[in-house]
């Protein structure tokens, strides 16, 4: 039986977790069972990716997004999803909208959205680039984290190097007043300074793909 | 082979397509959603409009009319009909792709459809009220309308009932004594007792096709050595095929009764033997997955993919089972050079066409618990 709930898929259960309190500052409360919106994780990019040419065939006229991130770049990552989007969707653009995807699926015909981390504009970006962008560059621990991160990586580097920021930003998570927060309780504990652009343009996505079960957003917000 | 299939006012359907129609399908969905009239709609299509098939179609579902207790009972084919009424200018019909000659099916008045050729006393109280015109299916062999539609009547009592001597109407949708057109089988779940396997494998034996069917078998029993029918008094009946058929395994020192191998095995067996008899045609199995136990599941499909395949047979079967549609994507997943071969449609008859999984999707769906059923 499809979900009740309209569902937004991510990968991993971390940015589902992240992207509920990213909301909640937003206004937007998303409870685990009634929702109005839930979210679910895929496991990893891989299922994430080829459910989107599958998952909008449940039976449910539900409003559906997936969010992912941009490792690979914006322009070959929209490619891929494209690719799967094509399969459900009469048209799609050949490049990523700034604003997100939404569309109507074919059959059954229902909203489909994609939003592409941090900002559907920025290359090789994940869910740690949109945090690091919370963190206004006038932190005194920002250039700290990551004058500190970079120096642990050339004395030891135990890390990749395109995990460098994902470093930094648990570095500067670790010398917060509760530190090593995960990404969601950091946000629910007001460390981060939400309300830039980026966020601000996801949560426009957000409400306007499910706009029908989201009550419209407070006044002034 | 049938890709595409339009559906007009037949049973639930209002206006339905269907579109992707893969060698292999399985038609999934709730209960009374229209699977099984999907298949019975590419039957009748595939059959050129035979009208023996709507019989045998509402004979199935025990659609029947019967005045009186000592009078003959006759398919009812007002069902057939969207709304489940048949009156004159009630109609239906089908259209599929790639060769197959449209059909429309009408109920016309008596005097449009001419006087009957023939008496009706094997109908008992039931007389002709109306009648029902079968336009299309094949086409015209005769010089004077070669190449159009052809047209054929039959006749209905004021309830409904097909008007068909049964006793001269063979069930010619198994048998498959047609000689137009490609040869097609329908097994219904419940059809096991009373199938003329016997008939089938005599057919079978004519065209030297009992290895073949061995050699599907094969593909679930990799030890079968043998498949015998007996031919003795007892054993030929219709309703014996249980008894008649004795099966050998390697290394076993006498044949044993297909029957005490199972349902699944003779299920099997009638699959394979189906497969192998409408070779270049079509096969529908309603609830293919009947008496089979889930570890077989994948299995099952190897033998229908593969021999489908091979034998260039377009096979389309439903199923309410989440083991029945594991077990095809296991088998895409072991086949992935097969799965353009395979997909599986969602029916909803309340809807305007089918929701399509082709073979790829069919196995991101099962691994991540997608339900493609409703």
């Amino acid at each position: 039986m499809a979900d009740a709930h309209p569902i937004l898929w991510v990968e991993t259960k971390n940015d589902g977790h992240a992207i509920t309190q990213l909301l909640d500052q937003f206004h937007i409360v998303l409870d685990k069972t009634t929702g109005p919106v839930l979210w679910r994780d895929k496991d990893g990019f891989q299922n994430l990716l080829e459910s989107i040419a599958v998952q909008p065939k449940e039976d449910s006229t539900r409003p559906i997004g997936f969010v992912m991130d941009t490792d690979i770049g914006v322009d070959a990552r929209w490619t891929q999803v494209r690719a799967k989007l094509l399969q459900v969707c009469h048209t799609v653009p050949e490049t990523c909208p700034g604003s997100g995807f939404v569309a109507m699926t074919k059959h059954p015909t229902r909203r489909i959205g994609v939003w592409l981390l941090p900002d559907c504009l920025s290359s090789g970006e994940e869910l740690e680039h949109l945090l690091w962008r919370m963190v206004p560059k006038t932190d005194a621990l920002r250039s700290i984290a990551e004058s500190s991160t970079e120096a642990a990586a050339t004395k030891d580097r135990r890390f990749k190097a395109e995990d460098e920021l994902k470093a930094t930003v648990h570095c500067w998570l670790a010398w917060q007043a509760s530190p090593g927060e995960s990404f969601g309780h950091a946000i629910r504990k007001k460390c981060f300074e939400h309300d830039i652009p980026a966020a601000q343009a996801f949560v426009a996505w957000f409400r306007e793909l499910y706009q029908e079960v989201l009550s419209p957003p407070p006044a002034g917000v | 082979m049938l890709t595409c299939l339009d559906i007009s006012k037949y049973r639930g359907f209002h206006q339905y397509k269907l579109d992707g129609i893969a060698r292999v399908t399985l038609f999934v969905g709730k209960n009374n959603s229209g699977k099984t009239s999907v298949l019975e709609c590419a039957h009748f299509l595939a059959s050129g409009g035979d009208p023996d098939v709507l019989a045998a179609a509402a004979s199935r579902r025990n659609e029947v009319v019967q005045l009186k207790g000592d009078e003959p009972a006759f398919v009812d084919v007002s069902h057939l009909f969207n709304g489940h009424e048949v009156l004159p200018g009630s109609d239906f019909s089908i259209t599929g792709s790639n060769g197959f000659v449209p059909i429309k099916v009408t109920a016309v008045a008596l005097h449009e459809a001419g006087p009957p050729e023939e008496f009706f006393a094997f109908s008992g109280s039931m007389r002709p009220a109306f009648a029902l015109k079968i336009e299309g299916g094949r086409l015209r062999a005769d010089s004077k309308d070669h190449g159009k539609p052809a047209s054929r009547t039959v006749f209905l009592s004021a309830e409904g009932a097909m008007l068909i001597d049964h006793r001269r109407s063979p069930r010619r949708f198994i048998g498959d004594v047609r000689t137009e057109g490609p040869p097609v089988v329908f097994i219904s779940p419940d059809s096991l007792p009373s199938v003329p396997l016997g008939g089938m494998w005599n057919l079978i034996l004519r065209d030297k096709r009992e290895n073949e069917v061995k050699e599907a078998m094969r593909i679930l029993a990799p030890s079968l050595e043998d498949i015998v029918f007996q031919t003795s008094e007892f054993a030929p009946r219709i309703s014996s095929t249980q008894a008649s058929v004795l099966v050998s395994f390697k290394n076993d020192v006498r044949r044993v009764p297909l029957g005490s191998m199972g349902d699944g095995m003779r299920r099997l067996l009638f699959l394979s033997m189906s497969l192998i008899h409408v070779r270049k045609g079509l096969l529908l199995v309603d609830e293919i997955d009947t008496g089979l136990h889930h570890s077989v599941m994948a299995d099952m499909w190897k033998l229908v993919v593969k021999t489908a395949k091979t034998y260039g047979i377009q096979v389309l079967a439903t199923t309410h089972s989440l083991d029945c549609m594991r077990g095809l994507a296991d088998f895409v997943k072991q086949n992935p050079e097969d799965s353009d071969l395979v997909a599986v449609h969602r029916v909803d008859c309340n809807a305007d066409q089918t929701v399509v999984f082709p073979g790829p999707q069919v196995v991101t769906a099962a691994e991540q618990e997608i339900e493609m059923r409703g």
